[in-house]
């Protein structure tokens, strides 16, 4: 448990040390993301670091595992674009319906 | 009066009608084929990722076969009108230079064979990015 905790100080450590270093007035909004990501794959993160480091993986298969992860919200991006376009389509279709159904209540015999 | 008030509606609905039907659909609809690819090459895929404790090099015809046939559903998914997001979602599954089925079999190419850490963690990915293909996809409008 107490690896656990030291892994993700070294991960937290390196992650302020690389926003001072490289990305200025943006740094805070980095580390907000990277925690965010990490927050939210931990699990997984561990289980992979501990599998390293048992030699159960390979340093290229974490490192393609790791960011591969982080790819994947690239993936959720493109669901999320789809689905508020798909949200419009439909309000667009049911506006349509409404109009169709008033036009045909109020003129039609 | 009453004539020209109703004509007056009548003409307001119209224009509002031609309006609102002149934006076509700005993504494309539901098909049913391109949901079919993806919970089929899924399966597939998962199944093909475990053989990778075995040498790239026996695996290569069956490698190939599964890799025409998902370079073939993001052809169709590419063809389809309106439909730039799930085509992307298709181009970064394939592509060898990506993190998912494309490049996880460019990385077992070049070390012949993975470990099953590599390759447990790596299906986790895969996993989720053909869910992500399948919730777009069924969640668009049925026609």
């Amino acid at each position: 448990m107490a690896e656990n905790g030291a892994f993700f100080k070294v991960v937290e450590d390196g992650l302020l040390a690389l926003a001072k270093q490289e990305a200025g007035e943006y740094a805070s909004e980095l580390v907000k993301d990277v925690q965010k990501f990490v927050d939210e794959n931990k699990d997984d993160l561990l289980m992979w670091g501990k599998q390293l480091a048992a030699g159960e993986m390979t340093a290229e298969g974490f490192n393609f595992a790791v960011k591969g992860r982080h790819r994947l919200l690239r993936m959720e991006a493109l669901t999320q674009a789809g689905l508020a376009t798909i949200r419009v389509d439909e309000l667009k279709h049911k506006v349509l319906e409404t109009i169709v159904a008033a036009a045909t209540k109020t003129f039609l015999p | 009066m009453m004539n020209r008030n109703v004509h007056s509606s009548l003409r307001r609905v119209a224009f509002l009608t031609l309006l609102i039907s002149g934006c076509a659909p700005r993504i494309a609809p539901y098909s049913e084929r391109a949901y079919e690819n993806a919970t089929r090459l899924k399966a597939e895929a998962l199944v093909l990722m475990d053989r990778a404790t075995t040498s790239y090099r026996l695996r290569e015809p069956e490698i190939q076969q599964l890799s025409v046939r998902v370079q073939a559903a993001y052809e169709y998914a590419n063809g389809l009108p309106n439909n730039q997001l799930s085509a992307e979602q298709w181009r970064m599954l394939i592509a060898p230079d990506e993190l998912f089925l494309g490049g996880y079999f460019a990385l077992w190419q070049r070390q012949d064979t993975l470990m099953q850490g590599d390759i447990d963690a790596a299906k986790t990915n895969v996993r989720k990015a053909f869910d992500e293909i399948i919730r777009l996809e069924a969640a668009k409008i049925r026609k």
